[in-house]
């Protein structure tokens, strides 16, 4: 039997906080929070049976006993390696969120709330997307979240600049799990564009499992970027969940980079009519890491097109894992769907698994899809020495370009540089500073 | 500047040189020729260091150096360019981004300063306009997606801006219209002094035409088995290798004799 000191430990922390957590006086939310403890009685953490977990074993985070983060202090993490650019920042916090923003305030149109403040608002869409039937951490979030962030926009808004996310958690001594959960909604028309940014620090263990749902209504513009750079002590589970309407555009990102052992679900919907979605990631793993992504498009209506890259980079004994599912409905007919997903492995005992998943019942359909796995490019190597540039240089740089395909459209030029530079020292030869520009 | 002494070297267990020498100096330009499969790309990728070759014979003296101790990297910056036959497509790497990692590279080791984003760009304009390219090409990945013959004009842009010693340019001309053709041929004459040397392989004698070589060496199943000058070029293209390949047999034959004897 594989332990389950894990789930004891968060159904006993559900028991016994549950007349404190958030929304308990309202009827619904107690409702919602009830079942998913039951579902996740039930079912616990998913585990290898599950086809859609097979390479991902969560026993390192079954051993441990996790209980829910403390209510943090009320301050933004000073150690943020920078602002993305301007931003409207929102630090997610125990005990709220902290805002930073200009003086003159959030424009019109744009509204960020702490989310377990702003329950009213979110009923008939909270749990709505994220269901907790499907395997996975939804329904320990939905039982036990405590912390969050509601992110509206308007119809027909245009953000200025983005908005920053910081989901950071902080475990001392003993291990912490953190539950956030975002609700956003782009309304119709809206535009913009949105950070999730994941951090961990302390001596400790820590557990983040957030969930995100999105609403993109009718011709809402929204990219969504979630930057997971928690520390070599954290494990990650995360999921996004997004449903859009006729004629909206999501791209995500989704870039891998930090923890021990994560793994991140992002889901859309599409809904309606002409609507698109460009699902884009990096996973970066080396030393142990385990870095895994599960993808699902859902083409639930005609005319409907996704784009889709992955790419994943391996070093020392990491492992990297990607299953892009795709699905075509019966009568969805006229669609596109482009899958991508190359790796490069850089050490002999690095590993990646990446597979499609595609499953079509309706026959206007064009799809493309293609996986490739390899080492960096001799020929290029040797292109690039034979111009004088050093082994080590030229590794680099065919690294950096190998991500690059996938960063030169982030919506943030800071932070797209800011990535790009770190992939350029990713393997950490020291030969980025002369590299860099 | 350059002493290639009984080169022999293998690629995957077969060997395609079998014994190649070849003296370059400085001020030279040299035309190699020779038929499809003779060994010409092989013997300047040993010469550039391309990993996967095996020298099991011979020298090659560079400056005062022995070739084969020195890195590809290190061949670069001490002076050789080898211009691709089949120039290597890098997606996410810009061009100038590469152009300028390796002049920097090439500065540095002759104790130069690196050359910082503003003069890099004047300086590359310059270069630019002996190939006739435009200022487009240095922010597109290298050589993603370009024709034929951008990418072989592209070898030159290089070479231009790097400044090599020693050129060695792996059919520079093939698949070039005749414009392109003489912008190549002008971007390598621009770069003829009298202390640097340039090595032109090549399939047909009208690069030869704008390129003159001082001499002319015909390769022949891993050796140079016949060299001469301009003229030589010129009989090949008139008269194919068959005759040089039937001089060489009786040759060998005549070696074969003594040899018993
Ligand atoms: N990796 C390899 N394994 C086995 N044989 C090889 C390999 N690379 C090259 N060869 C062989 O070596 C021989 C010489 O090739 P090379 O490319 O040097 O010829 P070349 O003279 O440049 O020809 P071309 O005029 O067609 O460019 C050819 O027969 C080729 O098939
Ligand atoms: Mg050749």
């Amino acid at each position: 039997m594989s332990p389950v000191v894990a789930q004891d430990s968060l159904i006993e922390a559900y028991r016994s906080r549950r007349a404190e957590l958030a929304g308990a006086e309202s009827g619904w939310v107690e409702e919602l929070r009830r079942q998913a403890a039951e579902r996740f009685e039930e079912t616990g953490l998913p585990g290898p049976r599950e086809e859609v977990w097979r390479h991902t074993p969560l026993d390192p985070i079954r051993r441990v006993p996790f209980r829910p983060a403390a209510n943090g202090a009320a301050t933004l993490p000073v150690d943020l390696p920078e602002r993305v650019g301007e931003a409207y920042r929102v630090a997610v916090t125990g005990s709220g969120i902290l805002l930073d923003i200009p003086e003159n305030g959030l424009p019109r149109g744009l509204t960020i709330g702490s989310l377990v403040e702003s329950l009213d608002r979110v009923k008939g869409r909270l749990g709505q997307l994220a269901d907790c039937e499907s395997p996975g951490i939804t329904a320990v979030n939905t039982a036990l979240f405590d912390r969050g962030v509601l992110i509206e926009l308007a119809p027909h808004v245009t953000l200025d600049r983005p908005v920053h996310v910081v989901h950071h958690v902080e475990s001392n001594g003993e291990p912490r799990a953190a539950f956030p959960r975002v609700v956003i909604v782009a309304g119709e028309g809206s535009q913009g564009v949105i950070v999730e940014h994941y951090r961990s620090g302390g001596d400790s263990p820590t557990l983040s499992a957030p969930v995100t749902e999105i609403f993109v209504e009718s011709n809402a513009r929204l990219d969504h970027v979630r930057l997971q750079e928690e520390s070599e002590r954290a494990f990650h589970v995360g999921r996004v969940v997004a449903e859009q309407r006729s004629a909206s555009r999501l791209r995500s990102w989704s870039l891998a980079l930090g923890s021990s052992l994560a793994r991140v679900d992002i889901e859309t919907r599409l809904a309606g009519e002409g609507a698109e979605c460009s699902l884009e990631g990096i996973f970066a793993g080396r030393n142990r890491q385990h870095l895994d992504h599960y993808t699902r498009i859902d083409h639930a209506s005609p005319s409907t097109s996704s784009r889709e890259t992955y790419k994943g980079i391996l070093d020392d004994r990491a492992r990297g894992v990607f299953l892009g599912h795709i699905l075509v409905r019966p009568g969805a007919q006229k669609i596109n769907a482009n899958q991508t997903s190359r790796s490069v492995v850089l050490s002999r005992g690095a590993r990646v698994n990446m597979k499609p998943w595609l499953e079509i019942y309706a026959d206007d359909v064009r799809c493309t899809h293609g996986t490739t796995v390899g080492h960096l490019d001799d020929d290029a190597l040797f292109y690039l020495r034979s111009r004088g540039i050093s082994l080590a240089e030229a590794r680099a740089t065919l690294l950096r370009g190998f991500a690059w395909e996938v960063l030169k459209e982030l919506p943030v030029d800071t932070l797209r540089s800011r990535l790009d530079r770190q992939m350029l020292m990713w393997l950490g030869n020291g030969v980025a500073g002369r590299l860099e520009s | 500047m350059l002493e290639i002494r009984n080169l022999h070297a293998k690629v995957g267990g077969v060997e395609i040189l079998r014994g190649v020498d070849l003296t370059v100096r400085a001020g030279e330009v040299h035309a190699v020729m020779g038929p499809n499969g003779s060994g010409k790309s092989t013997l300047a990728h040993v010469l550039a260091g391309r990993p996967g070759y095996e020298v099991t014979a011979g020298e090659v003296i560079y400056e005062n150096h022995n070739l084969f101790d020195l890195a590809p990297e290190e061949r670069a910056q001490e002076g050789i360019f080898l211009a691709f036959q089949y120039p290597v497509e890098i997606p996410g790497v810009s061009n100038s981004y590469f152009l300028r990692a390796g002049l920097n590279a090439i500065r540095k080791e002759r104790g130069e300063p690196e050359i910082d984003a503003f003069e890099f760009l004047a300086l590359v304009r310059e270069k630019l306009k002996v190939v006739q390219m435009d200022e487009s090409f240095l922010n597109r990945s290298i050589n993603e997606g370009f024709s034929g013959g951008e990418k072989k004009r592209n070898e030159i842009l290089q070479m231009a801006v790097l400044e090599p010693k020693l050129a060695i340019l792996d059919e520079a001309d093939s698949g070039l219209d005749v414009d392109a053709l003489r912008i190549v041929a002008n971007g390598v004459n621009e770069l003829r002094r009298e202390d640097r040397a340039i090595v032109v392989v090549t399939h047909y004698q009208r690069i030869l035409n704008y390129l003159v070589p001082d001499f002319t060496h015909i390769l022949l199943n891993g050796r140079i088995v016949k060299s001469g000058d301009r003229e030589l070029a010129k009989q090949v293209e008139e008269h194919g290798y068959a005759w040089i390949e039937k001089e060489t047999a009786k040759t060998s034959q005549a070696e074969g004799r003594t040899l018993q004897a």
